[in-house]
């Protein structure tokens, strides 16, 4: 538990010196490379407090995440180093939310499971609030905020109280094989979606994660979504009795891939973008899971592996493009897609959003192609329509995906139109890591798939079950002829201006939000669509506070508004002080958990 | 219309009878009411500015003048009001403010003459190169023909609109056959608005003929102002200058003339058919339709020598007859022409994407049209029953039968119909006049040509009305030549019906109009970068060039 | 055998094309350019430098990554029974590597500032945007009936059914579609936007440019014929099908693109919609066991 206690000194050190990023950054990236190290050993040990028994151990699964966590926690962190702001209390955020995300997944019991949940809740919060002056932050905080709680945490609790109160223990290795009421799965299934961005609860996500920093969102996107895949997956290998919610899985999931991928297309800031694409490849993810659930036999091992190596995948190329959106985010002080030229400027950057961009539309000979391919695999031959349909789905949002990223990719071309400048160093360390490992899982998935003890013959391989891609032979054939036709054929650099047919022509481009009109049209529907529901909502709100209560009514319900209003107006007056409120949440919490612990008899 | 007109405002104008139903008169004195005037003509219904003249008359009337020429076709008349413009004081009142088939006229006399129309939408140049300087102006007579003044080199383009882009079509663009830059704004592929900049083939035609070459040397040349209308334009200056003259022309070569304008019009519809199926990717059609126009070149070639350019018109008649022997050759090539170009119209009408590349695209309504005064296939898709060999007529149509079609759509398809249907009309044409040719001579016998007559004229070109007006001048040559061709009419139409369409549709909306952006434009060549000019010399003449 | 494919992968296309241009000068009644026109006109492009509007890289790099993934996309096909490089005979592998030679183009195009390149990789991305997924929905098909995505797999379990037929027409439609032939030639090489997302590129990266488009083309059409030949021949026989299904397939579709006009880009759109419809419905019916 090395990373541990790196962790906690890093979060100390941001709590009493509030300026000392590198510091911060640093010691958390030598925490993530400590956590890689010890989930390969291997982790097993006990702690007691307060009469709690506490077990953090790594089973194949936990070592998969753990080293997820610690990759990306790595690479963000060299990242952060240069990038981020300290504000408040973020710098001490920033390692307790990674510490709370490798402790969640090697938790072995539900206590520490909701403990560390909640902690990493609180801590991205924190993060997200950065910029707690913009109205937009504010906005978006407090949607994260009550959604997160009311659809996340909620039912988790409920849940998990159910579980104890049925069996008494808490424990993984208590429960396995054990027989909880499908309302059980149901509430823990609606948790850890609301925590994934499945629709309909998908609306937190496209405003929590552009206002955060970049490197917060890379974390956000990348790595905290994440953990609602492990937990589900946990409740799945734990208890039985998840068929039921398979066939609800897979229509959300597939509904998700479609809006997520039609919103991003019409976008116009590139993070809000790159947050409809998490959405959709959330999408993919509990797809996978749910054809896992459905399948059987060589089937299902390959939706798992697909699963998994999806996790995987997401992870490295959405943290990428994020931090690489911080790089233009801190050269331009800009993130919409007007921006042009910066490729000039910033020819790293643009190289590896290209390698993010390639990866993220499942374009072989990159890693997005791999998990992609074996999600298709799965599904397609599933002989279930439902499945089949999820699969030709995909293919289409993953085509929506390659036409929203392409707008991305606009921002590097042409005549500049703003003030740039490459991105520092230790920035573009970090963002190389992990382009590296996106050609590098591509080419060698086998590596990847060994984690999981899963055999899919040689490392550059993947063979499961009569299906085959030698990805390795195939990136070799691709550079090779690329190559040969290069020196075959090189191109000399002969420069001169675009040609405007004859006479000198401004503006002369197709605007980023012009593109694909026809099928644009479809997500500005969809937002439409959205928007009015927002609206019915608000306005079933409206009519239902401006009706006049009895005088039955208000006997009883007086008292409780009142209680309410009052409340309302401590937490208003707090917030203007927002150290108070943070005060005040971790109090609330913890008045929470002390009164669960009471409940449940421990004290 | 005449009688009207004369019974409400004759009493302050002065009176000139040009020919049999033309009248001009001319604004001595109260200038005001000269928007009245002329929102009277234009408010009956079957009435269009027909063209307007700029001339420097500065030697004989001590002024500028500027003449509006109005037709109403269906009582067959042309009026003409003049007005006179001071040196010291260049302003005249905009017709263009009012109605906007008036806007290039008066940019055009802005730019070559130096007369500023109070209060024009659109002032900005049309017809001189952009590095040109100000205060020069060609077309006065102390200016030197060959002198090419240097400038700086700009053009105020209008500003695309919020949110949109430029996407330029042109002056080099593979659908195009002449340089012409069309400015197209766009939003993606739909086009939001669209700025027009024309004039790259001007060549200065009318300064050249003004007084350097006499009556018969000026119809050659008018019959190059077009690559493929020329023999309407030279048909309509041997008019001009006949009917400024009072000679008669025999009826013979009013036949012979008759019989070569409906071939002219034969070989441009089928190129035009052959094109608009090219721009819409059906090559087969385009490669057919030549295929078919090849006879009627060849028919062109046997009966006058020449392929397009048929040289044979004079002042006073024609300078060949045709002969008799040639009539068989006529009326065969007639017969396999109707029998392909049936087979043709089949295989397009039935090319379903073909048809769906032009039902609804670029549609002019009829009110339209009437603004901006088209003329041609261009007005009649779009319900405006004018043809001029109805409206004026003129060479020997009066005394043939024929049907003018019209559509009311007003979309690209309703053009291609209405070329079709002229198309059979034509060859219809043709065999009435082949059987009805009279004999006698081909030429008239006159005397010399007076001084100082006006004559004015039109002809109906493949394209629409071609009007060309003349003010003879002496020692046997012309004074002032001012030539309007229909696509002069029908680009400033073009905006309009490219608004609301996709960039896919544009090369196709362009090319139904059928523009001869040669026929329209007439500037020196100046060559920028080297400064030096190109003039053109047609052997003896007034004046050296340094 | 695959040493022929392997041959005739990347030097047949452009001399199927001359064929192409001749029989389409037959129909037109006229003589037209000599078999190996296209060859002289790729060799002469290729011989010549290009002119760069941009010192981009991705411009610079785009033709290369095109051609590889063009000859990729040939050589991942069965020539007799077995694909030259076996990556895995598998048809979503296919897919991918099609969306990487229209990623090449579009970015490629991308990278300069003009608006006819961007109007056709605006116009590329919509139609993969549409046909892509109809593509997919034929592949579901007939995974969905023989439970394979290899190649070589289906035609081994593949039997005659109303579906199946259904899928091999809506395969015929798509193949045509994105070989981009006339009426759907919308993208590349066009007079409506000067040839789209090629046209600021001249000499020899044009010239690889059009020889990745007429491999495209090959790929495509060869992957209809195996589709065709292979559930009923094996080994070198099957290849002789395939090369007789192939040229057969390849000149019906030049006579129909002669007698067509281009699609508009949402006309085409709407056409690909349909598609999908259709091809829904053959799915369900192939579900219900026809």
């Amino acid at each position: 538990m090395l990373f541990a206690v790196l962790f906690t000194i890093a979060i100390i050190i941001g709590l009493l010196r509030r300026e000392q990023v590198k510091a911060v950054g640093l010691l958390s990236a030598l925490a993530s490379l400590t956590l890689i190290v010890g989930a390969f050993n291997g982790i097993n040990v006990t702690y007691s407090i307060f009469g709690l028994e506490f077990t953090f151990m790594t089973d194949t699964l936990s070592r998969f995440f753990c080293i997820l966590v610690g990759i990306s926690g790595f690479a963000v962190s060299i990242y952060t180093t240069e990038y981020m702001e300290p504000r408040h209390l973020n710098l001490a955020a920033y390692p307790a939310f990674i510490l709370s995300m490798a402790l969640i997944v090697i938790s072995r019991d539900f206590l520490g499971f909701i403990i560390f949940w909640e902690l990493m809740t609180i801590a991205s919060y924190i993060l997200i609030v950065t910029y707690y002056d913009s109205p937009e932050t504010k906005r978006a905080s407090l949607i994260y905020f009550v959604a997160m709680h009311a659809f996340n945490t909620a039912p988790l609790l409920l849940a998990i109280g159910a579980i104890y109160s049925n069996f008494g223990t808490l424990s993984f290795s208590a429960l396995q094989g054990a027989y909880v009421p499908t309302w059980v799965i149901w509430a823990f299934l609606i948790g850890f979606m609301s925590k994934a961005g499945i629709f309909p609860i998908h609306f937190w996500l496209p405003e929590a994660h552009p206002v955060a920093p970049s490197n917060v969102s890379a974390l956000l996107s990348g790595t905290m979504l994440k953990m609602a895949i492990y937990g589900m997956i946990r409740v799945i290998e734990l208890f039985p009795g998840s068929e039921a919610i398979a066939r609800t899985m897979v229509v959300l999931a597939v509904l998700t891939i479609a809006v997520g991928a039609i919103m991003a297309l019409v976008q116009k800031d590139i993070k809000r973008l790159m947050a409809y694409s998490s959405v959709d490849n959330m999408g993919y993810l509990f797809l996978a899971l749910g054809a896992y659930i459905m399948l059987d036999g060589t089937l299902k091992k390959i939706a798992f592996l697909a699963l998994l190596l999806h996790a995987f995948n997401h992870l490295v190329f959405k943290n990428l493009l994020f931090m690489l959106s911080g790089n233009v985010l801190h050269a331009t002080g800009r993130k919409d897609l007007e921006l042009r030229g910066l490729g000039k400027k910033m020819p790293f950057t643009a190289a590896m959003m290209v390698v993010g961009i390639l990866s993220v539309s499942a374009v072989p000979p990159l890693n997005g192609f791999i998990s992609k391919w074996l999600i298709y695999q799965a599904t397609f031959l599933s002989k279930d329509p439902l499945l089949v349909g999820g699969g030709v789905v995909s293919l289409f949002a993953s085509a929506l995906t390659l036409a929203a990223y392409i707008k991305i990719y606009r921002i590097f071309g042409g005549e500049p139109n703003v003030e740039a400048h490459e991105a520092a160093p230790l920035m573009l360390a970090g963002e190389s890591i992990l382009a590296f490992l996106c050609v590098a899982a591509g080419i060698f998935p086998g590596v990847i798939a060994g984690l999981l003890d899963v055999e899919v013959g040689n490392p550059w391989l993947i063979s499961l079950g009569g299906a085959t891609f030698n990805a390795l032979l195939f990136a070799g054939v691709l550079l090779s002829i690329i190559l040969a036709v290069a020196i075959a054929l090189p191109t000399k650099k002969n420069l001169d201006t675009p040609w405007t047919t004859g006479e000198p022509a401004e503006k002369f481009e197709q605007r980023p939000e012009h593109m694909f009109a026809p099928v644009s049209r479809w997500g500005e529907k969809l937002g439409i669509i959205g928007r009015k529901i927002e609206k019915k909502l608000s306005a079933f709100e409206r009519w239902y506070s401006s009706r006049d209560m009895g005088y039955l009514d208000e006997m009883v319900f007086m008292p409780v508004i009142r209680l309410m209003a009052g409340t309302s107006y401590v937490i208003r007056e707090l917030s203007k002080n927002l150290n108070a409120l943070l005060a005040v949440t971790f109090l609330v919490l913890f008045t929470i958990i002390l009164t669960m612990a009471v409940l449940v008899g421990v004290i | 219309m005449i009688r009207e007109f004369e019974e409400k405002f004759g009493s302050t104008l002065e009176k000139k009878v040009i020919a049999k139903n033309k009248v001009l008169y001319t604004l001595m004195v109260r200038r005001e009411d000269f928007p009245n005037i002329i929102n009277y003509i234009l408010s009956r219904p079957n009435t269009r500015l027909f063209t307007m003249v700029g001339m420097d008359e500065r030697n004989t009337e001590e002024a500028f003048s500027v003449t509006y020429w109005f037709l109403d076709w269906k009582d067959n008349e042309v009026i003409g009001i003049r007005l006179y413009v001071p040196e010291d004081e260049p302003y005249f009142p905009s017709v263009g403010a009012f109605h906007k088939g008036a806007i290039w006229f008066e940019r055009e006399v802005q730019d070559l003459l130096g007369l500023k129309a109070e209060g024009l939408p659109d002032p900005r140049r049309l017809v001189l190169p952009d590095d040109w300087p100000e205060g020069v102006y060609p077309l006065r007579e102390d200016f030197q023909y060959c002198h090419s003044p240097a400038g700086t080199k700009s053009y105020p383009y209008r500003e695309p609109p919020e949110d949109s882009t430029v996407h330029p079509m042109g002056p080099y663009h593979v659908a195009l056959d002449e340089p012409a830059h069309f400015r197209l704004f766009v939003k993606g592929e739909e086009i939001v608005d669209v700025d027009y900049r024309g004039f790259y083939s001007h060549r200065g035609i009318e300064k050249l003929a003004r007084g350097r070459l006499n009556y018969n040397q000026i119809v050659f040349i008018a019959e190059r102002i077009c690559g493929i209308c020329g023999f309407a334009h030279s048909v309509a200056y041997a008019q001009a200058v006949e009917e400024a003259a009072g000679i008669e022309v025999p009826d013979r070569a009013r036949y012979i003339r008759t019989i070569l304008l409906e071939i002219e019009r034969l070989h441009s519809h089928l190129l035009w058919l052959g094109v608009a199926a090219h721009l819409t990717g059906f090559d087969t059609a385009f490669m057919r339709s030549w295929e078919i126009r090849e006879q009627v070149m060849e028919l062109a070639e046997r009966l006058t020598g020449n392929r397009k350019t048929y040289g044979l018109v004079l002042v006073g008649g024609v300078r060949r007859d045709l002969l008799d022997y040639r009539k068989s050759l006529i009326l065969e090539t007639l017969k396999n022409l109707k029998r392909e170009f049936d087979e043709l119209v089949d295989m397009l009408v039935s090319t379903k994407s073909f048809v769906k590349r032009c039902e609804g695209i670029g549609v002019l309504p009829k009110e339209k049209a009437r603004e901006w005064d088209t003329a041609g296939p261009l007005a009649r898709a779009s319900g405006i029953d004018y043809d001029t060999r109805k409206g004026l007529p003129y060479a020997a149509y009066d005394e043939l039968s024929f049907d003018v079609p019209v559509y009311k759509d007003g979309d690209v398809l309703a053009r291609a119909l209405v070329r079709i249907d002229e198309v059979k009309e034509s060859i219809s044409l043709l065999e009435q006049a082949i059987d009805t040719i009279p004999g006698g001579p081909v030429m008239a016998e006159f005397n010399e040509i007076p001084s100082w007559k006006e004559g004015i004229s039109a002809v109906e070109a493949p394209r629409g009305e071609n009007t060309h007006y003349v003010m003879t001048g002496e020692v046997n040559r012309i004074y002032r030549w001012r030539v309007k061709a229909p696509t002069y009419n029908n680009l400033q139409a073009v905006p309009d019906m490219l608004r609301g369409y996709t960039i896919a549709d544009a090369p196709l909306i362009v090319a139904s109009i059928d523009p001869c952006y040669s026929c329209t434009e007439r500037v020196q060549v100046v060559d920028v970068k080297s400064g030096k000019t190109k003039v053109i010399s047609l052997g003896g003449g007034i004046g050296t060039c340094p | 055998m695959e040493i022929i494919g392997a041959i005739i992968a990347p030097f047949l296309p452009p001399l199927l094309d001359g064929v192409a241009r001749k029989v389409k000068a037959m129909i037109q009644n006229r003589v037209g350019p000599s078999i190996l026109q296209t060859w002289y006109d790729i060799i002469t492009l290729l011989s010549m430098d290009s002119i760069l509007p941009t010192s981009s890289l991705a411009f610079r790099l785009a033709p290369y990554v095109a051609l590889a993934s063009a000859l990729c996309m040939a050589l991942m096909l069965p020539y007799g029974s077995d694909a030259i490089i076996n990556f895995g005979g598998d048809l979503i592998a296919f897919i991918y590597v099609f969306t990487l030679f229209s990623a090449a183009l579009v970015f490629g195009a991308l990278s300069v500032d003009n608006s006819y390149s961007h109007a056709g990789a605006n116009r590329e991305l919509t139609l993969s945007l549409v046909f892509k997924p109809l593509f997919a929905i034929t592949i579901g098909i007939f995974a969905l009936k023989t439970g394979s995505l290899s190649i070589t797999e289906i035609a081994r379990s593949i039997s005659l059914s109303p579906s199946i037929i259904g899928a091999y027409l809506l395969l015929l439609y798509v193949t045509y579609v994105e070989s981009g032939f006339i009426p759907y030639d919308i993208a590349e090489a066009e007079t409506e936007i000067l040839e789209g997302p090629l046209t600021e590129y001249s000499g020899r990266l044009l010239g690889l440019f059009k020889w990745a488009l007429q491999i495209k083309r090959f790929a495509m059409i060869w992957l209809f014929a195996s589709f065709v030949a292979l559930p009923v021949a094996k080994g070198a026989a099957a290849f002789a099908l395939q090369l007789l299904v192939f040229l057969l397939t390849y000149l019906l579709m030049v006579t129909y693109e002669s007698l067509n006009a281009r699609h508009r880009l949402d006309q085409a759109t709407k056409q690909g919609v349909k598609g999908i419809i259709i091809g829904v419905i053959i799915m369900i019916i192939a579900w219900l066991g026809w």
